[in-house]
């Protein structure tokens, strides 16, 4: 089928999973430009929430299991015409893999067939690398002595080696640097049926990836680089990013961005194509050690990085653009034809969930990230990794050096998310850079980086801070930002706090929408605002897939009634929102790692409607800002059924309140069940009692601002258990169940409109919803209609 | 130390200097390059300017003699945002290096800003000082920018670049080591020439092909490389790159206009017009044809920028001349442009092969 021939596409969206990295903006993209460009599209899908927000653009939704089976049953009963997995993590691969032979003439975009096997069976990967004269590891498997030993020689040292057993079990690698060590090895229990394993070791190299766009004229183009700040061998996603690389000259970026084109070339692969690299700078020996033919956290990266529109970029390649003709709506052309110039560095530092130390090895274990950007190494690592209010690096610090020079040392050899904080501990402790460089396999220009931020603490906190000292500190790209408080604010010297765009000058790039800033320092601020007044939006730290999700659709929704109500919505936060497309030229997004906007009266306090201050606003339920709770002890004690109890979200303008939505949830046959919007299905006495205790808790209350209330049945009556201000982990279910929109309703409180007369609460009761939800053991979604959902109620009552 | 970096306009940067401590004065280019910083130092392109390079950290990748496009430096001053001074490769750090070649630097400006000035305002002269006074911003007004640019430049004598393929005559406007290694690759036996080379001169080294060069400065300032273009033009097959491109133009009665925004970034894409295939190349130039006039000339338009349309290409619709804009050598940039090397040695083998029918037939 040729593209002309593509009309309806099924989209295989992600899985839920923590594991996964949140697709859910590129997702919303490609679904949102292939709808604008006239496309019948369908998803199969998890968890829907990240679509709904909007809701209008795709034909069909498929909630369930993201599996082979789902897919195939899909393409035989509705045979659309091709199958996107761009969008569905690496699982949507491994399905395009399963599906050979089995759709027919259905097409697949993007990655095909065989790039999507190859990103998992090691040996065709190789074979068809090697065929292409492509550098990649080569690998060994045999019981032949001879062989083995051939195979090294060709090869060379050092080498890892392991042994795999019949049963399917194999032993950890071992590090071999010369034929004795190896002979060692082989001299070992030689056990029946056992195959010795054999690779180049890339131990200690440096790790890059490079992301090109290709589209199925044939032409390419590198959209980015990133560079690990780790070396090879830890994970990339636990690695600190630098984007673009800057240890690159320019003869060894040229030959890694051939390699790159070559590999989309090799395999075909129409759309997006992320290359993996091993680089030792002392040789110049490079391999490739994998590619990733679909968005991903480095395409999510970019994007952030350098403002291009991948994700629609990607989409529309797909389906057969040419890369210099792309649109970023239907009818508003732009150029897809460029490689991104940035003038400044992005950078992105996992995070953990818990404070302790982690070892760091080949498999992923961040659970978040935070990404920041700077002009300097020294600037992005003070905002980012060494930033003490996202990372408690002051803790570390006290930890560190309680520890001898030996303990310090084996943390140097073993590495943990404290790297960086062990690194510097160590240069104060004047270990050298070079040996700490050869030992950890991190780059001298980041140990020098480390070691400016270091001699810059000590002038903060020894010295006064005088002309000269902040000379000294500019000097060492070390400017005002964090310390903007403590340094001179003049216009003669580089250290005045201002707001930058993240848009480079450059002539092919410099029109992409976006109005995203960051402040930093320099002599002229680029923050532009319009004469509307502005509701700034504070954001909170990402620390699960789930907060993702719901600051996503949250600042959606948000962003969007602010922008409908007149307003000017500015999103400020510690990291990058990435904000839809559609959504990215109607905000201010200010990054604002150290808190500065505030505190250095960024934006003029007259110009200001109101703060929605997610952070504390947008509450977990383990929370402290909860106005109260019963404990569970207590809730035993007064002998609560707590098997049936009912969530509430209100919407109050300090005297009069509104009950947009109920949750309600049950336990049966040992899961769990929750229907969102069930106070359409709710009894006259239940509307009653829960109207009068809301209001009996209300009636202190005068702000305009959202309540949420649990509620346990108790015998025949309600007792409301727990009560909290602000937004809570709900507020998709209770947005998406309600025919209030929750969030608008308080951005038209907030303007000064009262809840009148005729939106009483029986007026919400009786306003019935086209669909509801039900969600099973939190993970299982439905879309179901009125009938399906009575049903179900009668079910479960 | 304190310095400052003062534009012709008056507008004072200010930064800490490095490198060379004497005060110089330039043309401010700014260089949107990634990599290359050797490159575009050593570059003769980059006569009398002064380079703001807008990439961050600089110099972190090191400093390889290797990648060099002429013996000495060729810039005026350079202005960074920031530095590294280590690097990856422990080779000399960026500011030891500026300094070993006696270039005075500027570092830890706004260049964000600066870009932005320029970007707004036009190309325009600079000087690194290390007072800001009314006196200085007069003096810089007041100076005026030598128009031979060419001339420093261009090689004094003749030199062979020998090897055993075709015949290559390289007219010297600022050549780039890079044109040279791209031609030895095709084992092409090239002689350069001193730019001022009369056509005699050229035509007694018989050549199979010639090349006119990229360089510096304004083509108009060259009327005699101009006059020996329009005699050689009609006996050998050309090929212009940058510079060259704009003589050989310039030869055949078309027009140049200076760019509103100048090209100086190592990876900017051109379209080939004929199949639309996208290639990104190096772009360093302030200049380019005249759309108004290629209508009427002979030229057929080959290649266009896909961000601005400014035209990166031409060839000639009866004579074997060809000629590029962007620069095909890459150094730095992507090698996407290669190709050009290649088509003009096909040109030239096929107004061989030409030449052979026709003394047959005669």
């Amino acid at each position: 089928m040729e593209l002309t021939e593509v009309h309806t596409i099924l989209i295989i969206g992600p899985t839920i999973s923590d594991k996964n990295v949140d697709l859910s903006t590129a997702l919303y993209d490609t679904v949102d430009i292939l709808h604008q460009l006239g496309y019948k599209t369908s998803i199969i899908v998890e968890d829907p929430t990240s679509l709904l927000s909007s809701g209008t653009f795709f034909d069909k939704t498929v909630v369930e299991k993201v599996s082979g089976d789902n897919v195939l049953k899909f393409v035989q009963k509705y045979h659309p015409d091709a199958i996107l997995p761009t969008v569905g993590d690496r699982n949507a691969l491994g399905i395009v893999s399963s599906l050979n032979g089995k759709i027919g003439s259905t097409k697949i975009l993007g990655a095909n067939y065989a790039s999507s096997l190859a990103t998992f069976k090691r040996d065709l990967f190789i074979k068809r690398l090697n065929k292409a004269r492509l550098p990649v590891i080569n690998f060994i498997s045999s019981d032949d002595e001879k062989e083995i030993y051939s195979f090294i020689r060709s090869i060379g040292f050092p080498i890892i080696a392991r042994r795999r057993y019949s049963n399917r079990h194999s032993s950890g690698w071992t590090n071999i640097n010369n034929l004795f060590e190896l002979d060692n090895f082989m001299a070992l229990d030689d056990l029946e049926d056992t195959k010795i394993e054999i690779e180049r070791s890339i131990r200690g190299f440096s790790e890059y990836s490079f992301t090109i766009l290709r589209d199925s004229f044939d032409n390419s183009s590198l959209i980015g680089t990133i560079e690990d700040i780790e070396p090879i061998g830890i994970h990339h996603l636990d690695s600190n990013l630098i984007s673009p690389a800057i240890s690159l000259n320019d003869s060894k970026l040229q030959r890694l961005r051939n390699y790159s084109i070559k590999l989309a070339r090799v395999f075909n692969i129409i759309g997006v194509c992320t290359v993996h690299f091993a680089y030792n700078h002392v040789t110049n020996e490079c391999y490739i050690t994998e590619f990733i033919p679909r968005l991903s956290e480095e395409t999510k990266f970019l994007e952030y990085a350098t403002s291009y529109p991948v994700a629609t970029a990607v989409a529309e390649l797909c389906v057969g653009f040419h890369l210099d003709k792309l649109q970023l709506d239907a009818g508003n052309f732009f150029n897809g034809a460029t490689e991104p110039f940035v003038d400044h560095i992005t950078s992105r530092f996992p995070q953990w969930n818990t404070p302790g130390q982690k070892y760091l090895g080949p498999s992923k274990t961040s659970n978040s990230s935070i990404i920041v950007n700077g002009f300097s190494l020294e600037e992005v690592l003070n905002k980012g990794a060494l930033n003490d209010k996202l990372n408690n690096n002051f803790n570390r610090y006290e930890e560190l050096r309680k520890l001898d020079d030996d303990e310090l040392f084996e943390k140097i050899i073993h590495p943990t998310n404290w790297m960086l904080d062990v690194l510097m501990e160590a240069m104060r402790r004047n270990f050298e850079k070079p040996v700490l460089s050869e030992i950890t396999g991190i780059n001298m220009p980041y140990l020098t980086a480390l070691q400016n931020i270091i001699d810059n603490s000590l002038i903060i906190r020894e010295g006064e801070i005088d002309g000269h000292n902040v000379e000294r500190m500019v000097e060492m790209g070390v400017k005002g930002v964090g310390h903007s408080k403590l340094l001179l604010d003049s216009s003669d010297i580089v250290t005045k706090s201002v707001v930058k765009s993240k848009t480079a000058i450059s002539v092919a790039n410099k029109n992409y929408p976006n109005h995203n800033y960051f402040v930093t320092a320099g002599i002229s601020n680029e923050l532009k605002l319009s004469d509307r007044k502005k509701i700034i939006v504070r954001t909170p730290i990402i620390t699960s897939k789930t907060d993702t999700t719901i600051r996503q659709f949250v600042l959606f929704q948000l962003a969007k009634s602010i922008d409908q109500n007149g307003l000017e919505p500015i999103i400020i936060g510690r990291e990058p929102w990435n904000a839809p497309l559609a959504m990215r030229r109607k905000i201010v997004e200010i990054d604002d790692p150290h808190m500065e906007m505030k505190a250095l009266n960024l934006i003029p306090n007259d110009s200001i409607l109101n703060i929605i201050d997610l952070s504390k606003n947008l509450i977990d339920t383990e929370d402290d800002s909860r106005v109260f709770q019963f404990s569970a002890q207590e809730i035993k004690n007064i002998d609560l059924q707590a098997d049936t109890s009912a969530r509430v979200m209100v919407v109050s303008d300090g005297e009069n309140f509104l009950v947009p939505s109920v949750i309600y949830r049950t336990k049966k046959n040992n899961h769990l069940y929750e229907v969102s919007s069930v106070n359409n299905f709710m009894s006259p006495e239940n509307y009653n009692e829960f109207a009068h205790l809301i209001a009996q808790e209300l009636e202190s209350e005068h702000e305009v601002a959202i309540y949420n209330f649990e509620l346990i049945k108790q015998k025949d009556h309600w007792l409301v258990t727990k009560k909290y201000r602000g937004m809570t982990n709900d507020i998709i279910r209770h947005e998406l169940a309600s025919s209030v929109h929750v969030i608008d309703t308080l951005v038209k409180l907030l303007l000064g409109n009262k809840i009148g007369d005729n939106l009483s609460l029986e007026e919400i009761f009786n306003n019935f919803d086209e669909q509801y939800l039900l969600t099973i053991d939190d993970k299982r979604y439905k879309l179901l209609n009125k009938e399906e959902m009575e049903d179900e109620l009668k079910n479960l009552r | 130390m304190k310095r400052y970096l003062i534009l012709e306009d008056g507008t004072v940067f200010p930064g800490e200097g490095f490198g060379s401590s004497i005060i110089t004065t330039g043309q401010l280019v700014i260089s949107n390059n990634r990599t290359g910083i050797e490159q575009s130092v050593t570059d003769p392109n980059a006569e009398g300017q002064i380079i703001a390079f807008t990439i961050p950290s600089v110099g972190s990748s090191g400093i390889n003699r290797d990648f060099y496009e002429s013996i000495n430096s060729q810039c005026k001053g350079v202005v960074i945002g920031s530095s590294s001074i280590s690097t990856v490769d422990n080779s000399v750090s960026f500011e030891d290096w500026i300094t070993s070649l006696r270039i005075p630097g500027i570092k830890n400006v706004d260049i964000r800003a600066l870009s932005r000035h320029i970007a707004e305002h036009g190309e325009m002269k600079a000087s690194i000082m290390d007072t800001h006074d009314e006196h200085a911003i007069d003096q810089i007004k007041a100076l005026v920018l030598p128009p031979d640019l060419v001339k420093r430049v261009s090689t004094r004598q003749s030199y062979p670049n020998p090897n055993m393929g075709r015949k290559i005559v390289i007219v010297d406007l600022g050549l780039k080591y890079s044109i040279l290694r791209q031609l030895s690759y095709r084992d092409c036996n090239s002689v350069i020439v001193n730019y001022n080379s009369t056509a005699k001169e050229i035509e007694n080294l018989h050549p199979d092909g010639i090349i006119y060069s990229n360089g510096p400065g304004n083509p108009q300032d060259l009327p005699n490389v101009i006059k020996n273009i329009q005699v050689l033009q009609k006996k050998y097959p050309i090929l212009g790159i940058g510079l060259g491109n704009l003589l050989i133009a310039l030869a055949n009665d078309c027009q140049i206009e200076k760019l509103a925004t100048p090209h100086h970034e190592s990876s900017l894409a051109v379209k080939e017009v004929a199949s639309g295939k996208i290639d990104f190349v190096n772009h360093n130039h302030s200049y380019t044809l005249d759309q108004k006039y290629i209508g009427s000339s002979d030229f057929i338009v080959t290649n266009i920028c896909v961000a601005d349309g400014t035209i990166e290409g031409i060839r000639h619709e009866y004579l074997p001349i060809m000629g590029v804009l962007f620069e095909p050598e890459a150094a730095p940039g992507p090698t996407d442009g290669y190709y050009v090397f290649d088509e003009f040695i096909d040109l030239i083998d096929s107004v061989k092969q030409q030449e052979g029918a026709g003394n047959q037939w005669n």
